[in-house]
C-alpha cells in the first residue's frame, strides 16, 4: 500500500475530497495539539484549537503555498487562532484566572513531570501571547523567520524582536534551572 | 571590545542571520567569551523547553479526525463558496466600473451635444457618421422643464441633463457601496461572534 504525501492529499483536500484532508489531519494531529498546547497551556483548550485549525484550514485550502509544509501551515493557523483565543480572554477576565496549569494533569503526573518542567511549561506560559506564539513555531516547530511571518502576519523584524524578547525573558525566570 | 551583539545573538542562533550582520557577530564571538557564554545559554534553553512533555491527546486519533470531518463537512469548501466569495468581492469592482463605463458614456455625450466630434445633425436627432442615427438625449428631468422655460441653449440643457444624470449615478454608486461595506462589516462581525460562541 503506498502511503500519499501530504502535496497529494493536500491536493485532493483542495478537489473537495474530505477523505483526502481527513488522512491529512490524522497525520498532523498531534503535531498541532502539541504547539496548541504550548500557547494554552490546556490540553482541552488546545485540542479544540486543533479542531479549529484544521476547521479553518480545510476552509482555506485554496490559499495554501504548497512551497510550506501543510503541517507548518495548519500549525500556524491553529496558533493563530489560540492567539486569538488568548486576546480575546485577556479582554474580558483578569491574567490570573487563565487556565494556565493544566486541569486534566493528574497529581501523579505532575509530580512525574518534575518541577523543573512545570517551572519552564509555567515560564514559557507567562510569555505576552504574541511572544510565545513566535518562540512555540520557532523553537517546537522549527518554522523559519519568513514562515513564522508570514503565517502570522508580521514583518521579519518583529519575529527577531518577539523571539529575543521572549528568550530573554525565559533566561530571566529560568536562570537558576539554567546554572544547573 | 565593540558592543556586545545582544539584539542579533537570537537570530544568530537560529542561523537567521545573513551578509555583514553575520560576519560582524561571527568576529565579534571569536573574541568575546561573554557573548560565546551566551550563545550555549541558546542552546540550554532550548533543551530545556523541549524537557516540558505534552500530556496524551484526550480524543483517540480516529475520532479527532471524524469529528474534524464531520464539522468540515458542514462548512462550505466548495466551488460555489469559493465562487460566492469571488463574488462579494467583485461587485464593488463591478459598481466602480459600470460608473466608470458610465462616465465615459456621458462625456462621449457631452462632446457629441457640443459639437466636438463632427456627426449629422439631421431631423432625426444625432448621427455619427456611418453610424445612423443616435437616440435622442431628451430625458424628460426637471433640469428639461428648466431650460425651456428659462430659454438656456441645446447645448447647455443637454450639458445639465447630463450632469443632473451623472450626479444621480454617482450618489447612486456611492450608496450601493456604502451598503455593501456595512453588509461586510456585518458578516466580519457575525463571523467574529460565531467563532467567539463556539469557544
Amino acid at each position: 500500500m503506498t502511503v500519499e504525501s501530504d502535496e497529494a492529499l493536500a491536493a485532493g483536500a483542495l478537489q473537495g475530497d474530505l477523505q483526502s484532508f481527513e488522512a491529512l489531519v490524522l497525520r498532523h494531529r498531534e503535531a498541532v495539539t502539541a504547539a496548541a498546547y504550548r500557547m494554552l497551556g490546556d490540553i482541552h483548550l488546545a485540542e479544540d484549537a486543533a479542531q479549529e485549525g484544521f476547521l479553518r484550514a480545510w476552509q482555506r485550502m485554496h490559499t495554501y503555498k504548497p512551497q510550506y509544509s501543510f503541517r507548518n501551515w495548519v500549525t500556524g493557523i491553529a496558533v493563530n487562532y489560540a492567539l486569538d483565543q488568548l486576546r480575546r480572554r485577556r479582554e474580558s477576565v483578569s491574567i490570573d484566572e487563565l487556565p494556565l496549569r493544566d486541569p486534566a494533569a493528574s497529581l501523579e503526573r505532575q509530580v512525574e513531570e518534575g518541577e523543573r518542567a512545570q517551572l519552564v511549561r509555567q515560564a514559557v506560559l507567562d510569555l505576552p501571547p504574541a511572544s510565545r506564539a513566535v518562540l512555540v513555531l520557532r523553537e517546537y516547530q522549527g518554522l523559519s523567520y519568513a514562515e513564522i511571518a508570514d503565517l502570522l502576519d508580521i514583518p521579519v523584524g518583529t519575529v527577531m524582536s518577539r523571539l529575543n524578547y521572549a528568550r530573554s525573558q525565559l533566561r530571566q525566570r529560568l536562570a537558576q534551572v539554567l546554572e544547573v | 571590545m565593540n558592543e556586545h551583539p545582544t539584539d542579533l545573538l537570537s537570530a544568530y542562533y537560529d542561523g537567521e542571520l545573513h551578509g555583514e550582520q553575520f560576519e560582524w557577530v561571527e568576529a565579534h564571538l571569536s573574541e568575546c567569551l561573554t557573548c560565546q557564554e551566551e550563545l550555549k545559554t541558546y542552546e540550554r534553553l532550548s533543551a530545556l523547553l523541549h524537557e516540558v512533555p505534552v500530556p496524551a491527546p484526550l480524543i483517540p486519533d480516529e475520532r479527532f479526525a471524524a469529528q474534524v470531518a464531520a464539522r468540515a463537512a458542514g462548512r462550505k469548501n466548495s466551488f460555489w463558496k469559493r465562487l460566492m466569495r469571488l463574488g462579494w468581492f467583485i461587485l464593488p469592482l463591478g459598481l466602480i466600473s459600470g460608473w466608470a463605463a458610465f462616465q465615459v458614456l456621458l462625456i462621449l455625450a457631452g462632446l457629441l451635444a457640443n459639437g466636438w466630434i463632427p456627426v449629422d445633425m439631421g431631423m432625426e436627432g444625432l448621427a455619427l457618421p456611418g453610424w445612423g442615427p443616435l437616440p435622442g438625449l431628451g430625458i424628460p428631468l426637471l433640469v428639461d422643464w428648466l431650460a425651456h422655460a428659462l430659454a438656456w441653449p441645446e447645448p447647455l440643457q443637454v450639458s445639465l441633463q447630463l450632469g443632473f444624470l451623472d450626479l444621480t449615478a454617482t450618489v447612486l454608486m456611492i450608496s450601493m457601496l456604502a451598503g455593501w461595506l456595512a453588509l461586510w462589516w456585518a458578516s466580519e462581525r457575525q463571523s467574529q461572534l460565531t467563532f467567539a460562541l463556539a469557544s
